[in-house]
């Protein structure tokens, strides 16, 4: 048995399909990743969203982006299987290498951590509120601490 | 396009180690209207995103969340 490796596999089903036949997809993909020897990690849906560019006259697609243990000999058919299919009509594979999870879970981490400040520091009412408690405040400190001689004059 | 003087990496002043090619919103901050990825040279952005960001926005390109080209700028 080959080495599992870590894909990103997202791909775009038809726009119309309900929570059903989304359901069904996800279900025949994850059948068809498992029966190859590898291992569906996780499924996020991301819904409908609108293409930036028409796909076969489509101007939308449902979206789902799943990461996948597999080994690298698998690949080929999946994307045989992808191409075959009447629900799929795009999707991408990428390999992430150890260090792009790492990476990649690095900067979320380092985002999640910064929304958190701001919207603890920042955010919380309007902006009237921010820039009244944390601009003025700043500024007042530094005037006050570097050129109160030039202000005197 | 007119871009201001050339100033550090967006990328690094966020602290920012992994370009997500599914995060499009971002990403579409570095093309132009015509769809086009803006040069380092006018963005500023370091060698290394640079690379990361080009790789990003070509695959998010093949999953339609970008343009390859644009005619009419949103």
């Amino acid at each position: 048995m080959s080495e599992l490796r870590s894909y990103e596999i997202t791909f775009i089903a038809e726009p119309n399909f309900d929570d059903e036949r989304v359901n069904s997809l996800v279900g025949k993909y994850s059948e068809f990743i498992e029966k190859n020897g590898g291992a569906v990690e996780k499924v996020e849906r991301m819904g409908k969203k609108r293409l930036a560019y028409a796909i076969e006259k489509r101007q939308y697609g449902y979206y789902i982006f799943t990461e996948v243990k597999l080994p690298g000999e698998a690949v080929a058919p999946l994307k045989r299987w992808f191409a075959l299919s009447e629900d799929v009509f795009r999707h991408l594979a990428v390999r992430m290498t150890d260090r792009d999870v790492r990476l990649k879970a690095l900067t979320q981490d380092h985002f999640r951590k910064e929304m958190d400040r701001r919207n603890a520091a920042t955010r919380p009412g309007a902006r009237e509120g921010v820039r009244e408690g944390g601009r003025e405040g700043g500024r007042e400190g530094h005037r006050e601490g570097g050129r109160p001689e030039r202000r005197e004059d | 396009m007119a871009y201001q003087r050339k100033r550090i990496c967006r990328f690094c002043e966020a602290g920012v180690k992994y370009v997500d090619y599914r995060d499009e919103k971002r990403l579409s901050r570095f093309l132009t209207e015509r769809g086009k990825i803006i040069p380092r040279r006018v963005s500023g952005t370091c060698a290394k995103h640079q690379r990361m960001l080009s790789t990003a926005i070509k695959r998010s390109r093949i999953l339609a969340l970008l343009p390859f080209v644009s005619d009419n700028p949103a």
